[in-house]
């Protein structure tokens, strides 16, 4: 457990160097896109600091994919929960997403619809992988008799 | 295949064999050999009962609770005192990895589960079953594959 808050910790630094970059890519989107031309101190720094706490999240827990006993969809599950969260904190302190029960639920069902398509690619290739392992575990088998 | 025999009074003693892929030849000299150089058999404790457990008749070597366990054909549960890591060397080739805990005799390996979690155990002929982890589905794979 220590080991794996350790890596939490290592991969989270590693990441969050990205995070001034991505907003960066954000700015300059607004800039073309919305025509935003000026942002205050308070917006820059909350931009800044925020987006550094999402990188080193979003890199420190991909830790959990080396934990051997969870399998691929919990760790999925776990890790897109915490993004979840990460992105709609992200997003609302930023003034990215308006406040309000529609926006919110708008966000959370493409969230939710892009993890079901992620579920259902990785169930089906998990199967695939499963029934071609089967067949060689039979022939391998036959050998044996 | 071809048959040699060398006698030398002065070098190690060894049995190798030279094929394109394991087979039941291969498996049977492997035991053959094992069986004559060395143990073909773990001791397993339960209750009051000490058994002799061949190799080929134990399903899989778990830890439960912290002990390592041999499983036998009716799924009946043995204590071993040797550790998980030790084992592996000692057993044959035919008892692989599935898990950092488990090690599965792959001719008791009924089948293989995809789980709806995206997981995949493997099911053995007792009915026990156990969760294969990424790292060793891979592993397998690429055994069965001969890479």
């Amino acid at each position: 457990m220590k080991g794996t808050v350790l890596d939490f910790i290592r991969r989270g630094l590693i990441a969050c160097g990205f995070g001034p970059l991505v907003l960066v890519a954000v700015y300059l989107i607004a800039q073309d896109r919305a025509g935003i031309q000026t942002l205050t101190v308070r917006e820059v720094c909350l931009g800044i600091l925020s987006l550094t706490a999402l990188a080193f999240l979003a890199g420190g827990m991909n830790v959990i994919y080396e934990v051997e006993r969870l399998p691929l969809m919990g760790a999925i599950a776990i890790h897109g929960g915490v993004l979840y969260g990460g992105y709609l904190a992200t997003y609302l302190l930023n003034g990215w997403l308006a406040w309000g029960a529609t926006p919110i639920l708008v966000f959370s069902g493409i969230f939710v619809l892009g993890y079901v398509v992620v579920w259902a690619i990785i169930y089906s290739i998990t199967r695939r992988d499963t029934e071609q392992l089967n067949q060689m575990l039979r022939e391998k088998q036959q050998e044996n008799i | 295949m071809k048959y040699k025999l060398v006698i030398d009074k002065g070098a190690e003693e060894g049995v190798v064999v030279t094929a394109r892929a394991p087979s039941s030849l291969t498996r049977q000299i492997e035991d053959l050999v094992r069986s004559f150089s060395g143990p073909d058999h773990l001791l397993g404790f339960r209750e009051d009962e000490m058994r002799k457990l061949a190799f080929g008749d134990i399903e899989c070597i778990t830890v439960l609770d912290r002990k390592v366990m041999a499983l036998d054909a009716q799924g009946r549960r043995y204590r071993i005192q040797e550790r998980l890591r030790d084992l592996e060397q000692l057993l044959p080739t035919y008892f692989i990895r599935i898990n950092k805990s488990t090690l599965a005799n792959e001719h008791r390996i009924l089948r293989f589960d995809a789980a709806f979690s995206g997981g995949v155990d493997a099911v053995f002929q007792c009915g026990y079953r156990d969760y294969v982890s990424r790292r060793c589905f891979a592993e397998i794979r690429r055994r069965y594959e001969g890479k």
